[in-house]
């Protein structure tokens, strides 16, 4: 990969652009796309299934589509969220093309007592909202992560977490019904 | 963006070892501030990254490749022999479409027979001839551009001459032999082209060791009409398209490989007659 | 080690007899092969690119005979070569055709390869046009492909075939930077019929004409002028008169020869 920049400093191109340059058939604009955004791509679907080797394909199918798709994006909103969403569609994909349960959902080594430093992070993203989110058993929190904050459809989230879309249907209004009362 | 995450609840995300709020919250920021998003990516290491660079690299480059070439490389081709046999022009979509257009025009006059068999040798005539001029577009200086370049390259002239015109004479015999279904008569001589046609392409390969490809096939090309002509015109026509034809079609392909094996040094050097 | 040694070399094809005994030696930098239309420099060239053999002399090329086909596979290996009129395939880019030069040169590793086509193509500065088709880009554009395909793999002895012809004299000014650079520790010749070419970037130079070498020196043997031409002495059979932008050839006595 050489020395490719991975941050944007003063002067040089911003995501955007770059994304538009990889639509003309840039390679050098999408290589650099890829030095910035694959890393935390990896972590990111590290976290909903963890077996590397289908984090790697997902990875490596999301970068493919995003050189053909490079022309369609409408400009609007974050690269990083147009990558995602394609991103955790492409893990959905390998998901289902695979037996379970080589595939599971991972949980953090221990729910413990956020440090002050994630306390802040919590209170400057979600408020009161993060506190109550913890306090979920793991299969609601499950549910409401893919289908609030990873911004999938039903169908999808019951893909993703094994689930038929009742299920997830059922746990995403108990999840909502107990938020609801933290949060009164 | 003024605010970032500090590096210690960073480092528990990218260990996995946040909490699921604190890891939504990163996340949720993550996909706005690419100060954060560069502070993460040693957390993955090198290799993995590069490696599945080279897998996406690969792919973008095939996906830019002419049609031809995703065909032969999806048929087990090496990538860069595909490249090679990519731009023949022989091997490009309007010359077969244009030689399985004959083959099939041809067949279907054969059908419209007036009892003298001549719909049927104007097939056995052309269908040979079919490949020969495929032979003549696969190489050389009016087929390549760059055929000055070929010659000054180490990658072996031969090689490059064999595995284009085979792979011309495979796809247009092929494509006769798609076209040959056409025929009404099934008998034997649905297939007596099929000998002369390797036999005259392998005399223009021997011949082109001492003239250029377009000569060797014109050469070629004339002689089989001339004979053909001939044993027409007295009526033995049996002859070359029978038996002994088959025979002697037989020898020509035996010999024109043994020519070609004990000349092909001549291929490395320009082989036009003059300058 | 002297990259080029040819001695007497002689060529002809049908009844024309293009090379009538060629003898010279080129070594490491840029030696210009200067001389009018016709007189056999492309055959000459053509020659020291293995790519045609002669009829008769000897050729040695890199310490090596490319008659003999292990030879010439291995000058092949360490040899760059531009014809006069390079070719490129339809509908390829930049990219694309160097790509195509870099496998014939048995550069089989894709990612190796690519990173030795993009090298080149920065050396030639056209790294912004990489992926466009060749058919629409300028003749000086062109060219500039054309020299970075036969840099590919750092050969030790480059040929160029009248490089600068058809270029404006700004395209011309920055290919002579280009092949100075390319000259550095390798044996560049290269083919012209202008003088300045010549002048501005050849430590030394071989004039041709009439299939034959008819000088064979450094420019700076280009002394005084008179009639607005400058006079070169040569060997006793012909004087070599160089004026900007021609070149002609004398033969003692007559006045007129060969000229552009």
């Amino acid at each position: 990969m050489g020395d490719v920049v991975t941050s944007p400093h003063a002067g040089e191109p911003v995501d955007a652009d770059l994304l538009r340059a990889t639509g003309a058939g840039d390679r050098t604009a999408f290589e650099t796309l890829y030095a910035r955004h694959a890393p935390w791509l990896v972590l990111r679907l590290t976290r909903r299934c963890n077996d590397p080797a289908l984090v790697d394909e997902a990875v490596q199918d999301t970068f493919v589509a995003v050189w053909r798709g490079a022309r369609r994006w409408d400009g609007r909103g974050e690269v990083a969220a147009w990558i995602w969403g394609i991103g955790i569609r492409r893990l959905i994909d390998q998901l289902r093309s695979r037996p379970r349960p080589t595939a599971e959902l991972v949980e953090a080594d221990a729910e413990r007592e956020p440090s002050a430093e994630e306390r802040v992070l919590l209170g400057v993203e979600y408020g009161d909202l993060a506190g109550a989110l913890d306090r979920l058993s793991p299969e609601l929190r499950a549910v409401v992560q893919a289908t609030v904050l990873d911004g999938l459809t039903t169908r999808e989230a019951g893909h993703l977490l094994g689930l038929p879309a009742g299920t997830v249907k059922t746990r995403m209004m108990r999840a909502k019904a107990q938020l609801r009362e933290a949060l009164a | 963006m003024s605010w970032h995450i500090d590096s210690e609840t960073l480092q528990r995300y990218a260990t996995g070892t946040a909490t699921s709020a604190t890891a939504a919250s990163a996340e949720a920021h993550l996909t706005g501030c690419a100060e954060c998003r560069a502070l993460l990516a040693p957390a993955v290491p090198a290799p993995r990254l590069d490696a599945i660079w080279a897998e996406v690299d690969r792919q973008v480059d095939l996906s830019s490749r002419p049609l031809a070439e995703r065909l032969l490389t999806r048929a087990g081709v090496r990538e860069d022999t595909a490249r090679l046999l990519a731009v023949t022009p022989s091997l490009r979509g309007a010359w077969l479409t244009s030689i399985l257009l004959a083959a099939v025009l041809a067949a279907l006059a054969a059908n419209v027979t007036d009892g003298t068999g001549r719909g049927m040798a104007i097939f056995l005539t052309l269908a040979p001839l079919l490949p020969v001029a495929g032979v003549a577009l696969s190489y050389g200086p009016a087929a390549d551009p760059a055929y000055e370049l070929t010659l000054a390259a180490p990658y072996s002239v031969l090689r490059l001459v064999l595995l284009r015109s085979i792979a011309v004479v495979t796809c247009t015999v092929a494509l006769t032999a798609i076209g040959a279904l056409a025929l009404a008569d099934n008998g034997w001589q649905a297939v007596a082209w099929l000998l002369p046609a390797l036999a005259l392409s392998a005399a223009t390969l021997a011949l082109s060791v001492r003239t250029t490809p377009t000569w060797a096939s014109a050469a070629v090309g004339t002689a089989w009409l001339c004979i053909v002509l001939v044993s027409r015109g007295s009526s033995q026509d049996e002859l070359v398209f029978g038996p002994p034809g088959q025979v002697a079609a037989l020898l020509l392909l035996a010999g024109a490989v043994l020519a070609l094996l004990h000349f092909r040094s001549r291929f490395s050097y320009d082989t036009r007659r003059s300058s | 080690m002297t990259a080029v040694r040819v001695q007497d070399v002689t060529k002809s094809f049908g009844r024309t007899r293009a090379l009538q005994g060629v003898t010279f030696s080129a070594g490491v930098g840029v030696t210009g092969l200067l001389g009018p239309n016709g007189a056999g420099k492309t055959t000459l060239l053509r020659m020291l690119a293995t790519v045609l053999a002669p009829d008769s002399g000897s050729l040695q090329l890199l310490g090596r005979n490319p008659q003999d086909a292990d030879d010439r596979l291995a000058i092949r290996r360490r040899l760059g070569y531009l014809p006069q009129e390079p070719g490129f395939h339809r509908g390829f880019s930049v990219f694309d055709f160097i790509d195509y030069v870099a496998i014939l040169k048995e550069l089989t590793d894709r990612q190796a390869r690519h990173q030795e086509v993009r090298r080149v193509i920065d050396a030639v500065g056209l790294s912004d046009v990489a992926g466009r088709r060749i058919r629409a880009l300028s003749g000086g554009m062109r060219r500039r492909v054309g020299v970075a395909q036969a840099i590919l793999g750092e050969p030790e002895l480059v040929i160029l075939d009248e490089p600068t012809a058809g270029l404006d004299p700004e395209q011309r000014l920055r290919f002579r930077d280009l092949v100075s650079r390319i000259g550095e520790g390798r044996t560049v010749l290269l083919s012209t019929h202008m003088t300045e070419d010549v002048a501005a970037l050849c430590p030394r130079v071989v004039v041709v004409d009439g299939g034959r070498t008819v000088f064979d020196g450094t420019p700076s043997a280009l002394t005084g002028t008179a009639d607005g031409r400058v006079w070169l002495a040569a060997d006793r059979s012909a004087l070599v008169a160089l004026s900007l932008g021609s070149v002609q050839v004398l033969r003692r006595g007559a006045s007129n020869g060969s000229s552009v």
